[in-house]
């Protein structure tokens, strides 16, 4: 279900009706039954996976606990989460892959199954992993199965995450969460801003644009291809950001705390700092569950270099199963690199930002942007010719005046995205005070905006990492 | 402050904030409104047309007795329009009526009514057996387009609301067939099945007319920025991006239009790479099959001719194809369908466009020969005395 939809909607009032009915302490099995119900209603059969995936690595921790070798466990819980995982993602990828070479040989082609990949797989995998992990290393005792199971499905963060950590999830689970009036009111603005972010700048006035302009790779004007690179970095931001919002407001108003995924990451002064501030949970993940024990940046000045690349690529694939997530990771595994060996990531610790990091942060901007097309490009050959355009095609042509204005008003918001919400917090709190022109305000500016995002969600498209 | 003032204040902010929320959003509601028909915007086909066309099709069908009566079931392939002027007596299904005459009393005696809607493959078919097994006609006619074992096909797949017109008894098979390849996962198809339910069946159109009219209008308002400034740029565009998609897919044969290679492969990749019998499409073909044969109405599913003369052309390997299209057969042929390969009966200047529609004047006339080869399986399909039902 996707959390802008109406069906989601009846879902998740029902469920507010069931917390407010059941007693306090069957509050954590009407979560998990919910968290069920809302992932067996997308396909019931991808349910029983979902479980089996879950079973299997609550047994093995469990093992792991009471062996003398709980290493064993953890190798055979990882093996077996990642081969599901190779399974669904990546076997089409590498009978693909494989395929002109089996040709070489004369030998048949390996017939590819039809396997449509299961929704969230890649991100519970990732928790799964960690949880397992955390608990071989004492970091994190092993909770009962119930709260095993409602860590990784609770549906706010199942389907494209926040990937939490179980130090994050788990006590507020144990605790049954902490709703308040307070906590709800800003749930639901989170949603609203979430709404305003997905339907109206992601999928109303970006992705047609980017759609019709990557459909055909190159054929533009040197405008439109530039201001469809543009276009396209705000939409995958607008819309994971989107994503991430109605999450942490729908958690809110269940009284649980899911942490920020993304903190203005367009204003990055280096590529480091892009990753620190662009899909935190994931970034986190890499580092501390790949990066690190790789040997992080301990060695060599060329291992280092090699870590950061083989995290990155992974990370690519992560992404999808196609050379151009390959190739997308391996670009930014060499950017930081090269930051790394000039020393470009220094001055790039504080979070105050000046004049004098315009320059940085326009390039970093600009990198990632262009790494952006082999994300959205169908094929690698087609993100080619869209680099060979951005660099040939003339832009003494017009421009057109609609992407134009979107891409500055996206680019002014992503800037001011920060204040807005200062600005959004103060007025909630000036309406929270005033008895009568506050609920006044709050009704009109959220009935306004849910409208808004009904009537003009006509395109009704998918959050993009869903595909993930 | 006593309680009971405290209560009547929560209420009263209860009431204000709701007042609010209506009005903001029925104002935006009528702003939308207005914006889209000041802008004149079009009206926009919806997901809904599937049963609509299927209404009317019951409807005309009622009206017709006492022959051996036959549902044609297909999709633009059965269309005069599609596109161009072709008056409706020269479509297939009336091409079909002609041809029948042709065999004396036996072909006479039997009546098509056909329902045509363009893209009617194995998921929108299954959305409306039981529509069509409730008309009781004595025998069915599946057209079957072979693109429509795609996954673009599947992907594309846009009648997903009329999923709320399944019969409850059918709602457990649906979930369990693979609809979700074409967005019709377990929660769409509660939900419009609760809307048609409820009643909301005339309502929720309203909205998703409105939303489509409202995406259109993001097309209008680019325009008229340019416009604004004096430029083309939206417009140019639009056009520049519409010439490559056209070449992209495009090339030309003797003056006609015909697939691209990289086309015609995508658009019959599962046949060219050995259909599977867990093709999605393929699945959800067997259970229509075994819908009709399981109410006892006999089913005959033949294959829409596509252009061979010009796969082989492209080299693209013909002799997987044989091999799916056996596949095919065998799956219909197992859930009791009678099964008609004419996937190669008509040769290249047969067919119009790179669509593979049919020429339905000059010669060859594809549409005319089709007609023929269809007509002539339904005589030998069709018994001379009329089928007794079995109701179940």
């Amino acid at each position: 279900m996707l959390f802008n939809s109406f069906q989601f909607a009846i879902f998740f009032v029902a469920l507010l009706i069931v917390l407010r009915v059941a007693p306090w302490r069957a509050r954590v099995h009407v979560l998990l039954a919910a968290s069920l119900l809302f992932y067996t209603l997308w396909i019931p059969s991808y349910l029983l996976l979902l479980l089996g995936t879950l079973g299997v690595n609550y047994l093995l921790v469990l093992g792991m606990m009471r062996s003398q070798h709980p290493r064993r466990y953890v190798i055979v819980s990882i093996a077996f989460t990642l081969s599901l995982l190779a399974a669904f993602k990546y076997a089409v990828f590498a009978i693909e892959a494989v395929a002109p070479v089996l040709a070489q040989l004369r030998m048949g082609p390996i017939p590819a199954p039809d396997l449509l990949l299961p929704l969230g797989i890649s991100f519970y995998s990732f928790e799964i992993i960690s949880l397992t992990i955390d608990i071989y290393r004492r970091r994190q005792p092993c909770p009962s199965f119930a709260r095993y199971v409602l860590f990784v499905t609770f549906f706010p963060h199942l389907i494209a995450g926040p990937i939490m950590r179980g130090y994050e999830l788990l006590p507020q689970l144990a605790a049954g969460g902490a709703p308040d009036p307070a906590r709800t009111r800003r749930g639901v603005w989170l949603i609203a801003a979430g709404l305003v972010k997905k339907a109206i700048f992601a999928d109303y006035f970006l992705a047609p644009f980017v759609n019709d302009v990557f459909a055909e790779p190159g054929t533009a004007s040197g405008p439109a291809q530039l201001l469809a690179v543009y276009s396209f970095a705000f939409q995958i931001y607008f819309d994971f950001a989107g994503y991430t919002d109605m999450a942490r407001g729908l958690a809110c108003m269940l009284g649980f705390e899911l942490p920020h995924n993304f903190l203005e990451p367009y204003l990055s002064r280096s590529a480091s700092e892009f990753w620190r501030r662009w899909h935190i949970s994931l970034s986190r993940w890499l580092r501390d569950y790949l990066y690190i024990p790789l040997g992080g940046n301990r060695g060599s000045a060329v291992r280092t270099a090699l870590n950061l690349m083989a995290t990155m690529l992974l990370g690519g694939l992560w992404h999808g199963a196609g050379w151009n997530f390959v190739v997308w990771g391996a670009l930014h595994g060499c950017l930081l690199a090269v930051e790394r060996w000039f020393g470009a990531t220094r001055g790039a610790e504080t979070d105050q930002l000046s004049w004098r990091d315009v320059p940085r942060i326009l390039f970093t901007f600009h990198a990632v942007c262009l790494i952006w097309v082999t994300f959205r490009a169908p094929t690698l050959s087609a993100a080619v010719t869209v680099w060979t355009a951005l660099f040939t095609k003339t832009y003494f042509v017009s421009w057109p005046v609609l992407p134009t204005v979107v891409v500055l008003v996206c680019a002014g918001l992503h800037v001011l995205e920060r204040s807005v919400h200062g600005w959004l917090s103060a007025l909630q709190a000036l309406v929270a005070r005033n008895a009568w022109w506050g609920p006044a305000i709050e009704g009109a500016a959220l009935g306004a905006i849910l409208m808004a995002a009904v009537v003009m969600s006509g395109a009704g498209a998918e959050f993009i990492y869903f595909q993930f | 402050m006593s309680a009971a003032n405290h209560a009547v204040r929560s209420l009263g902010r209860w009431l204000v904030f709701s007042i609010a929320f209506v009005s903001s959003a029925s104002a935006v509601w009528t702003l939308a409104r207005t914006s889209i028909d000041a802008a004149q915007i079009a009206e926009v086909t919806t997901s809904f047309a599937l049963h609509e066309n299927v209404v009317m099709f019951r409807k005309r069908f009622a009206d017709v007795h006492g022959k051996q009566h036959v549902a044609l079931l297909g999709d633009s392939t059965l269309l005069a329009a599609a596109g161009m002027k072709a008056p409706r007596k020269q479509a297939l299904p009336e091409r079909i009526a002609a041809a029948l005459h042709k065999y004396g009393e036996h072909g006479e005696q039997i009546e098509l009514s056909t329902l045509r809607v363009p893209g009617l493959g194995p998921a929108a078919m299954f959305l409306i057996s039981q529509e069509i097994i409730d008309a009781r006609p004595d025998r069915v006619v599946l057209s079957l387009n072979l693109r429509s074992f795609s996954y673009d096909a599947l992907r594309a797949f846009s009648y997903a609301e009329s999923a709320g017109w399944l019969a409850p008894s059918q709602l457990f098979e649906a979930l369990s067939l693979p609809l979700f390849h074409g967005g019709l996962t377990a929660d769409r198809l509660l939900f419009y099945r609760a809307l048609v339910t409820c009643g909301a069946e005339r309502t929720w159109p309203e909205v998703r007319r409105l939303q489509g009219r409202v995406f259109k209008l993001r097309e209008w308002l680019a325009t008229r920025a340019d416009s604004a400034f004096g430029i083309k740029a939206n417009e140019d565009m639009q056009s520049e991006l519409g010439l490559a998609r056209w070449v992209r897919q495009t090339t030309e044969v003797d003056k006609l239009a015909r697939q691209s290679s990289a086309a015609a492969e995508r658009s019959l990749r599962p046949l060219f790479r050995g259909l599977s019998l867990q093709n999605p499409g393929l699945r959800i073909l067997s259970t229509v099959i075994a819908r009709f044969t399981h109410a006892n109405i006999p089913i005959l599913v033949y294959t829409a001719p596509i252009n061979v003369d010009h796969l082989r052309k492209l080299g693209l390997p013909m002799r997987e194809l044989e091999r799916s299209l056996q596949t095919i057969a065998r799956t219909v042929r197992k859930q009791g369908g009678e099964f008609v390969d004419f996937h190669g009966v008509l040769p290249e200047r047969a067919f119009r466009d790179p669509g593979d529609h049919f020429t339905f004047d000059g010669q060859p006339n594809g549409t005319f020969r089709l007609a023929g080869h269809v007509a002539a399986a339904l005589v030998k399909s069709v018994p001379t005395e009329p089928a007794k039902y079995v109701v179940q």
